[in-house]
């Protein structure tokens, strides 16, 4: 969970990135994801759930249940400090690689 | 807290099911899609769901090896620190461990017999002996009813006797005697052959006997088919029937090479049988408590009274008890006053690593402080405390092992004769199992308050404080203080106590006499003519001996060890009618030679010493010690009486002398009253067994052993004897107190070190803090010996708290003390004035260097410091 730019990373990345907008469940995320990058970004289910365990686990991010809009009971998680230090971390090794990648498309 | 931190924060299998249900509703209502779908869409809920499970598997694994990390790498930048904390627990845990080791036996092992804590030790209890015993015909109505509450009774017949093996490779054995179901009682398995059987006991029958594993393998070596082999003992063929189990021990706890089916006389058409004097054993049946045990012997104890004589029956009691009881006997509250002592020092021990991480968690504060802004939980820091206290508790236990060891081997080569089982003492997986156990109580005790502290740790501001407040490392050195002045209150009192042991009046002059005890041969000496023959001869060559001024023989030495006893309303004195009433107690006798008094320099009061004249003496001399002699005679008219000890059937004695007494039952008891009787060369008089005495001056002890050693050895070369100057038997008279006390001492000193390096550093650490305060205080005008003074004050008032505590406990400890004392009192004020004292000037002298250190702060500097 320490190197910023593996497939995982990527998925830790929106993950946390949606969270900093406020408290949300594993649904919405994966929602807001989908629609944020106007579908482009197919959230893998099956992985979602046991990423968001490991950055509990990590104490990225904690967990807390409660209620939705429509009155379910969801298992809402909400960025930590140690997780908003993770993602400006990210954020910036992430912008660092696409931008190297970018700049060796540009010379081909 | 920690604990709860690495367990409690995994989410439960049910918060995943119905994480991912809510999940697959909300799918399905968003997309508008049926359950199914929104299951394919997951792709596998249970797959998912053990995935969301493998991620918390390790988690508790993973925080615990994170702060084990951690601590490994903060102990690598502060060696010091790790090292002082580790070696103080590896001395307070290794002395508890060693100490454990030893008054294990004693206090908590179970007794090497299975179910063990159901055998009791059945008998009656009567002022001629110390411990609890059946007479043969009480023991065979035992058995023949053998009580509703016992599943089994048997018996071991009192004392052992020497035996000789008389054939090739002769040797001297010890024999025991008992019933042929002692091992089944005991429910032991013979290691090799067979039991006894009840025949084996008959009249008649042929001899058998079981023999010891050791002597198995010295002389059979270890021969499965060692049944029915013969031995000669005492010239007399015995077959071999068994070999009692590896490590066997009898009930008694007396050691013996041969254990022989004990034969008791059953009465003849009425006639009384001979009484043979036993220890009584029982196994308790299952549910029965001892007492119910004791209460149905009732009805048989008061058949057992018609066999006493009529004086003894008021002070005749039933006595059942369990075994360990019977075995430990007064060892007991010894072994646990040690406990208690090194459990104090373990506790002081605890308190200075406790301080030492307090002061540590000071110095980093700010670390602490960032790791909890960063978002470490406080459980996750209390987590990270506790790690490093189990981890130095495991270090220190681990050490300890190793000082446990050196500390249990120093001890038992110490440690006098008759404690009991104290040999047995070692390191095994039981004492380290306790060894971890109390590792995990002191990971407790030193984490529990810097845990506590960390727990109230606050970022407030960006001014970061801990919550390490002063008055908790008060309280913690109070405490150290208040156990430091219990343990070396104790420690002085017994110390005192044995002082006066070691200058109680002996009643005679211990320096320059030479004492051997000389036992002969039973099938060599068989006739009392040889023994009076031999014992004759040793006595004219030791009288050759260089330098000598006296030599004696004796059946019994003063102050300790086996003497004769006669009951004192048995003793006639003629023209008197014979006291009734109680048995008046007990009366030490010796049967001596005419030098005894002179070899021993026990002074004559009244009358005269015996005479070489008094040997062949038609009525036997007799010299009546003072005690005896005021009581028996209360107008001093003692001289010329003729007394007949032993009553009707004994011959008449004249009495010649009074003499002085001498201590003859042991330390701390009341000296009984005593009586010589010259030993004459007359069958009645022959004895197998004898102390020669000799008093010489001007030669070593060595040169008058070597020489004796070799007048004895022209006489008979295979005599074993040994030998050893009164001096050293009368020191084997405070042998057990010295023991304690030294003992007592050594953890008191340690104890004393302890406290004083923990005040020290505490001191060291406040001085350390108010650096800045300090220099205020220099700049506005206070001179270095105000500083010094204040600084020395406050550790005065800290010291003050302590002792008061510690009064307090001490009295406590006193009262538990009081019987281990000799002519001191618990309360003895002279006694805890010195403690104080010593305590007191030690405390200030830990405070002297931190105090002169604050006194040298430069103002100028500590103001610029900050």
């Amino acid at each position: 969970m320490d190197k910023a730019d593996t497939p995982q990373a990527a998925l830790e990345l929106v993950i946390l990135k949606t969270l900093q907008r406020g408290p949300n469940h594993g649904f919405g995320i994966a929602l807001h994801i989908e629609q944020t990058s106007s579908e482009i970004l197919r959230v893998e289910e099956g992985s979602l759930y046991p990423a968001l365990h490991r950055l509990e686990k990590a104490r990225y991010i904690t967990a807390e249940w409660g209620i939705t809009e429509n009155a379910r009971r969801a298992r809402f998680y909400s960025l930590t400090r140690p997780g908003r230090q993770r993602l400006k971390k990210i954020e910036e090794s992430w912008g660092a690689l696409t931008e190297g990648v970018r700049r060796v498309c540009e010379w081909a | 807290m920690g604990l709860t931190d690495w367990f409690r924060r995994r989410p439960s299998d049910e918060d995943m099911r119905a994480e991912l249900e809510a999940h697959l509703a909300m799918r399905a209502e968003h997309d508008g899609v049926d359950d199914a779908a929104a299951r394919a869409r997951l792709g596998g809920e249970l797959r998912t769901r053990e995935e969301m499970r493998d991620v918390w598997r390790w988690a508790w694994a993973e925080a615990i090896a994170q702060d084990v990390r951690f601590t490994l790498h903060a102990w690598r930048r502060h060696p010091g620190f790790a090292a002082a904390a580790i070696a103080t627990l590896a001395l307070g845990l290794g002395a508890a461990t060693g100490m454990f080791s030893m008054v294990d036996r004693i206090l908590f092992r179970p007794l090497p017999y299975p179910d063990g804590s159901r055998i009791l030790s059945v008998g009656l209890m009567a002022p001629l002996d110390a411990n609890e015993f059946l007479l043969s015909p009480d023991y065979l109505q035992l058995w023949r009813e053998t009580p509703r509450a016992f599943a089994a009774v048997t018996t071991v017949t009192a004392g052992t006797s020497e035996c000789d093996l008389t054939e090739e490779r002769p040797e001297r054995l010890t024999c025991a005697r008992a019933e042929w179901n002692l091992l089944s009682m005991l429910r032991l398995p013979v290691a090799a052959g067979r039991d006894l059987r009840q025949e084996d006991g008959q009249p008649g029958a042929a001899k058998v006997a079981l023999i010891s594993y050791g002597l198995w393998l010295r002389r059979y070596g270890g021969d499965a088919g060692v049944q029915g082999k013969r031995l000669m003992l005492d010239g007399e063929p015995v077959e071999i029937a068994g070999v009692l189990p590896r490590d066997f021990e009898l009930p008694t706890l007396a050691s013996a090479d041969l254990v022989l089916p004990q034969q008791l006389a059953q009465p003849v058409q009425g006639r009384p049988a001979p009484m043979t004097f036993l220890r009584g054993f029982a196994r308790l049946k299952p549910g029965i408590t001892v007492e119910a045990a004791q209460a149905s012997l009732q009805n048989l104890f008061v058949e057992m009274l018609k066999n006493v004589p009529p004086m003894f029956r008021k002070e005749v009691m039933l006595r059942v008890r369990p075994l360990r009881d019977r075995q430990v006997g007064d060892a007991r509250r010894g072994a646990w006053m040690l406990l208690a002592a090194v459990g104090a020092l373990l506790l002081i021990a605890c308190v200075n690593v406790a301080n030492l991480l307090l002061a540590r968690m000071a110095a980093r504060e700010q670390e602490l402080a960032v790791r909890s802004s960063l978002g470490a939980s406080r459980g996750r820091l209390v987590g990270l405390v506790m790690t490093e206290s189990m981890m130095l508790a495991a270090s220190g236990a681990a050490a300890g092992l190793g000082i446990a060891y050196g500390v249990v081997r120093l001890f038992v080569s110490l440690a006098p004769a008759g404690i009991p089982k104290l040999a047995e003492a070692a390191i095994d997986g039981r004492v380290m199992a306790a060894s971890a156990g109390l590792a995990l109580v002191a990971a407790l005790l030193i984490g529990l308050w810097p845990a506590f502290s960390v727990s109230r740790l606050r970022a407030i501001h960006g001014r970061r404080t801990t919550g390490v407040r002063p008055w908790t490392r008060f309280a913690l050195v109070a405490t150290q203080i208040a156990f430091t002045f219990a343990l070396l209150g104790s420690c002085s009192l017994l110390l005192r106590s044995l002082w006066n042991l070691q200058s109680v009046a002996l009643g005679f002059e211990t320096g320059n006499v030479f004492t051997a005890s000389i036992t002969l041969n039973q099938a060599k000496y068989r006739a009392p003519e040889q023994q009076i023959a031999f014992f004759d001869q040793l006595l004219e060559r030791a009288s050759r001996a260089p330098g000598v001024q006296a030599v004696a023989l004796s059946d019994s030495l003063p102050p300790l060890g086996a003497v004769r006893t006669t009951i004192y309303s048995r003793i006639d004195v003629q023209g008197r009618p014979s006291a009734g009433g109680g048995t008046g107690g007990m009366v030490t006798w010796r049967s001596v030679t005419p030098g005894y008094l002179e070899a021993l320099r026990i002074p004559i009061v009244q009358g005269g010493r015996f005479t070489p004249q008094d040997r062949n003496a038609p009525e036997p001399a007799m010299i009546l010690s003072e005690k005896l002699a005021r009581r028996m005679f209360p107008t001093g008219d003692a001289l010329g009486q003729r007394l007949r000890p032993g009553g009707e059937g004994q011959p008449w004695h004249i009495v010649v002398g009074v003499s002085r007494d001498t201590r003859n039952v042991g330390p701390a008891a009341e000296s009984e009253p005593e009586y010589y009787v010259v030993r004459r060369p007359v069958a009645r008089d022959a004895v197998r067994r004898s102390f020669l005495v000799v008093r010489a001056s001007g030669a070593s002890a060595g040169t008058i052993t070597a020489w004796l050693r070799a007048e004895i050895a022209n006489l008979d070369p295979a005599l074993p004897m040994t030998f050893q100057t009164l001096e050293d038997r009368a020191g084997e008279l405070s042998a057990r107190p010295r023991f304690t006390a030294w003992l007592l001492a050594a953890f008191a000193g340690l104890a004393l070190a302890l406290a004083s390096m923990g005040l020290a550093g505490v001191a060291s650490y406040l001085v350390t803090q108010r650096t800045r305060d300090i220099g205020v205080r220099m700049a506005l005008g206070a001179t270095p010996g105000d500083i010094r003074s204040g600084v020395l004050g406050e550790a005065g008032r800290w010291i003050a708290v302590g002792a008061a505590l510690g009064a307090g406990m001490a009295w406590a400890t006193a009262q538990y003390l009081t019987s281990f004392l000799h002519g001191v009192h618990a309360t003895d004020p002279l006694t805890w004035a010195v403690v104080l004292l010593i305590l007191s000037a030690s405390l200030v002298m830990a405070v002297l260097y931190p105090a002169r250190r604050a006194a040298r702060v430069d103002p100028m500097r500590a103001l610029r410091s900050e």
